[in-house]
């Protein structure tokens, strides 16, 4: 099956949605506007990549859901994030790190040995 | 450590989240709706938010969403369920589709189940004739040794020396056994009560792996001559004559003359493969070893050691070869002799390759079948999704992948191939059941035969493959991309050139396998007609055969048979009807004696197995066949008479290519200078040359025969005589009974005697031939029916489509001549390349028939271009009826239809 736009960004995007939940409890529009907002608008996240991605780490079992009653009054689900998935966001986040860095010191090299 | 277990939890954690998903799959189908209105349902008010009007903000809304369709079956597949749910839905899709044509249903259900019937019914008695291992344990360490003579003759037997030599001397084998059918009399009274038994070698129930359920297996010193008289009862005997009494052992059973002790009783369905008519009782094989026994008539089984590779057993062989030299020099067994190991299969199968190579051509025939209702079945499909193309192009527009479509449309062909599969498995029984009844031949261990997990696997293997192949050829095709046409065209008229080709292949395809069917059946027609037209070289028709069964006893004392003999065809030569009778050794076409011979003073020209019969005077009259030179026996060539023999025109020739038999003198049983010491050859002048005849069955090319005067006969060589008698016109009931009479009047011991018309007894030596050639005739029909049936299809299909260009043409003048014309030339297209390719084909295939083919070439060429003809018409037939049908309608009708 085709993942077209999210492939590239499906790693990324697990973490970024991790991060989001480890504050707080949200539903899948609120994630999507968190990460909008947080990236400066810079990630456009599409409901196409989310779902599926809400739905892989729901399978993997780092998030729960239940139904709430959002603040304008709506039924909405709700995703939480498990034992496991903080886990998965500690563990995510350090090879995050260690890759962006490295990738960091290579744009940082002005040539000449080091 | 706790890595480890939080990746155990995760695990468990998804798993149950999986099956939560399973559970509540239609809740979560929901829940999912209800989650996506949601998210829309703020996108939209954050439109309005911005200033938008409420239709602009949902307008603007959907867009962003994009396909919905696609990213909830994306969703789906991200609980891991999608696959298996999609699955489910596409089955319940897949059967409401098939229900709403039922008319498709049927016929691609029928055509693919009378294919896997008929390949399951024939790959049943491969697998049990062929396949299926024996039933004992480890059976890939069994095998049957054999005596190689080295100038490429070989027989599956040992004497009783070499038996023993190599069963002692050999280190590879943890034991070798032989086994001899007997016939004993359980009553001890006039009215005989007889059971088929077998006497077994020392080593038998450890070589076979199987013990006694009740009691014991044979001691050592009970296989020993002189032994103790004991016996192993099989489960079936014991529970008929016993009542299954566990207290059996111990007691005691009448044997002919002896009293015989019970020790054990096989487990139940144990038997002896190979000699299952006789494995009711087993008794000790107690046999001292005779070194001048030379006879190779011992079947011997063996096991091999575990582990023992080819090479260790070659040489393990050879090895106790070089010390059986050593041993018994004097035997002078020549150097490229030796002892060969065959498995049990081609042992069981000994002289029966004809059996296999026909099942195996058999199979493929099948799978041919099989192959062409494949065929017809995936252009079926392909003419089905073409009329679907509309609602495959919405479906596809609204975002479903081309994959889920492929996925939809294999379901469907699965659901078909499995039901198809279901029907063939019932069809495949009741040909099974057909089969077997109606087979000439005496298949080894028929009774085995039957629906076994082989036989399933297999089924279900083929109903699979059948439907994947016709599933995704004709799925793969209807979704080739041209739908942004599709939907434009609104699917109107006219087809794209790409699925007109792939229907054209399947033509192609079909015609050729079919025309390769067709060559087979018509060869083996061609091949089964000289056969009948033979000359058998003597005159069958109202000549009667008259034999038994068994034999009272004294008939190996040659003056008796002679006495009875004589005394008898006195009776029949005076019974009204009857113009003229002989004796007989053995009836003509029942049966054959051979014995070796050497002509005196010419120890090269020996031969091991001649023909001999000995018969009575008036034999060659009663059988109408011609003296070629001398004279026929008669009575004057009396037991005291210097001995006299008549030779046949093919032993003439072989040992007198240019010189005269006639005077010369034979020296019967006497073979490479070595002499049966019971039986001393005489040496008998040669009075007679007749001409050859097939005796032994009409397929069979004249074998060397020798015929000796009954009344010469020595003792030991002699049997209870059968007759052969003339009549004049067809045999009555009265006849026959006239004949039982008359025998049963010289002697009283006699049981009902087996009069058979000679015209029969060919018939049935050909009938192996018969079968397979109706078989493939059947075969070879099916595959013709649903050829015609194909391609049938194809063009009314495409003249369905033309018909608006039918009918401009015809308005526009066109006569109905040209357009019948044009179509079914367009028609016969594709028909006229798969003949060409079914040729080339057939050609290169008709040569594993050619063993089986008599008075025809495995490339007769006449053969080649009917079959060629027939299929041509029929497929011309199939063009022209549909190309009619559409020439009839009125052209304004199909343009306004448009």
């Amino acid at each position: 099956m085709a993942h077209d736009r999210s492939e590239l960004l499906q790693g990324t995007l697990e973490l970024l949605i991790l991060k989001t939940l480890s504050h707080e409890p949200m539903h899948g529009w609120g994630i999507a506007q968190r990460i909008q907002q947080l990236s400066r608008d810079v990630f456009q996240v599409n409901q196409g990549s989310l779902y599926p991605a809400l739905q892989r780490m729901k399978t993997k079992g780092w998030l729960t859901t239940d139904w709430r009653v959002t603040e304008n009054n709506r039924q909405a689900r709700f995703y939480h994030l498990t034992a496991a998935g903080h886990r998965q966001l500690a563990a995510e986040r350090e090879e995050w790190e260690r890759s962006s860095s490295a990738v960091n010191w290579i744009l940082a090299w002005t040539g000449g040995a080091t | 450590m706790s890595s480890i277990l939080n990746a155990v939890l995760d695990l468990v954690a998804g798993a149950r989240e999986r099956l939560r998903a399973l559970v509540h799959r239609g809740r979560e189908e929901r829940e999912l709706e209800a989650e996506l209105r949601f998210h829309l349902e703020m996108e939209v008010e954050k439109n309005v938010g911005r200033g938008m009007s409420p239709e602009e903000a949902r307008r603007r809304a959907l867009v962003a969403f994009g396909g919905v369709e696609r990213f909830k079956d994306e969703v789906r597949d991200a609980r891991g369920l999608g696959r298996l749910e999609d699955s489910w839905r596409d089955l319940r899709l897949a059967a409401r589709s098939l229900r709403r044509s039922p008319g498709f249903t049927v016929v691609a259900v029928l055509a693919l189940a009378l294919g896997i019937g008929a390949n399951t019914a024939v790959f049943s008695v491969v697998n049990g004739v062929l396949l299926a291992p024996l039933p004992y344990p480890d059976p890939e360490r069994l095998v049957y040794l054999g005596w190689d003579w080295g100038n490429g003759d070989r027989i599956d037997a040992l004497t009783p020396l070499q038996f023993e030599f190599w069963r002692e001397q050999s280190r590879v084998l943890e034991g070798a056994a032989t086994y001899k059918p007997f016939r004993a009399d359980l009553s001890a009274t006039a009215d005989r009560d007889e059971i088929d038994g077998l006497r077994v070698s020392a080593d038998f129930f450890r070589v076979l792996g199987v013990r006694p359920a009740l009691g014991r297996a044979f001691a050592p010193e009970e296989t020993a001559p002189g032994g103790r008289k004991v016996a192993v009862l099989s489960d079936a005997f014991w529970r008929r004559r016993f009542g299954a009494d566990s207290a059996v052992v111990g007691r005691t059973l009448r044997l002919d003359a002896d009293v015989v002790t019970i020790v054990g009783v096989m487990p139940p369905h144990f038997r002896v493969v190979g000699a299952d008519e006789s494995d009711e009782l087993l008794v000790p094989l107690q046999r001292a070893i005779d070194p001048g026994d030379e006879g190779h008539n011992d079947d011997v089984l063996a096991r091999l050691r575990p582990g023992v590779t080819p090479e260790q057993l070659a040489a393990d062989l050879a090895r106790v070869m070089q010390a059986f030299r050593t041993t018994y020099p004097d035997l002078v067994e020549a150097a490229e002799r030796g002892i060969y190991t065959s498995s049990p299969r081609d042992h069981l199968l000994w002289g029966m390759q004809e059996l296999q190579r026909t099942l195996w051509i058999l199979l493929g025939a099948t799978l041919f079948v099989l192959l062409i209702a494949c065929v017809d079945v995936a252009n079926l499909l392909l003419a089905r999704a073409t009329g679907r193309q509309r609602e495959i192009a919405t479906r596809v527009a609204l975002g479903a992948g081309r994959g889920r479509i492929v996925r939809q449309l294999l379901t469907e062909s699965l659901l078909l191939g499995l039901v198809a599969g279901a029907s063939g498995l019932l069809i495949g029984v009741w040909s099974l059941h057909a089969l077997l009844a109606a087979t000439p031949w005496s298949i080894p261990r028929a009774d085995e035969i039957g629906l076994d997990g082989r036989v399933l696997a297999f089924t279900l293997l083929i109903s699979l493959v059948t439907a994947m192949i016709f599933g995704l050829t004709s799925a793969v095709s209807a979704t080739r991309p041209d739908l942004a046409g599709a939907l434009r065209e609104g699917g109107r008229s006219g087809e794209s050139s790409g699925r007109r080709r792939t229907r054209n292949v399947f033509v192609v395809a079909e015609t050729a396998v079919s025309l390769v069917l067709l060559t087979g059946a018509g060869l083996l027609i061609a091949s089964f007609g000289a056969l009948r037209r033979i000359d058998p070289g003597f005159d069958a028709t109202n000549v009667l055969t008259v034999g038994f069964e068994r034999a009272p006893d004294g008939y190996d004392r040659a003056a008796q048979a002679w006495r009875f003999e004589r005394q008898a065809l006195a009776r029949l030569r005076a019974l009204p009807g009857v113009t003229a009778a002989a004796g007989t050794s053995i009836a003509p076409l029942q049966g054959q004696w051979n014995i070796p011979m050497t002509v005196e003073g010419r120890p090269e020209a020996t031969r091991g197995a001649v023909q001999t019969r000995a018969i009575s005077p008036g034999y060659f009259r009663t059988m109408a066949i011609p003296l070629v030179r001398g004279r026929a026996f008669t009575d004057a060539d009396a037991a005291g008479a210097s001995p006299v023999i008549v030779i046949s025109q093919a032993l003439a020739d072989h040992f007198w290519p240019d010189g005269d038999a006639l005077g010369q003198r034979i020296l019967v049983g006497v073979f490479e200078g070595k002499n049966d010491p019971e039986h001393p050859a005489v040496a008998r002048q040669v009075v007679g040359i007749v001409s050859d005849t097939r005796d032994l069955a009409l397929d069979r090319a004249p074998w060397p025969t020798v015929y000796l005067p009954q009344a010469q006969m020595p003792d030991g060589w002699t049997g209870l005589p059968s007759f052969v008698l003339r009549t004049r016109g067809p045999a009555t009931p009265a006849l026959r009974a006239a004949v039982t009479r008359a025998l049963r009047d010289v002697d009283p011991r006699l049981e009902e005697p087996e009069i058979r018309p000679m015209r029969e007894l060919l018939a049935s030596s050909i009938a192996e031939q018969r079968f397979t050639m109706q078989l493939m005739a059947l075969l070879a029909g099916l595959a013709l029916s649903l050829t015609a049936i194909g391609i049938y299809g194809v063009v009314a299909y495409s003249v369905g489509r033309r018909q608006q260009e039918i009918g401009v043409r015809m308005a526009l003048g066109a006569q109905r001549g040209d357009v019948l014309r044009l179509v079914v030339r367009q028609g016969m297209h594709p028909v006229l390349l798969g003949l060409g390719l079914g040729l080339v084909a057939a050609a290169a295939l008709t040569r594993y028939l050619a063993s089986m083919l008599y008075g025809v070439g495995a490339r007769d060429p006449l053969t080649f271009g009917g079959v060629a003809l027939v299929l041509a018409a029929v497929a011309a037939l199939a063009s022209y009826l549909p190309a009619r049908r559409a020439t009839r309608v009125a052209p304004i009708v199909t343009l306004r239809a448009e």
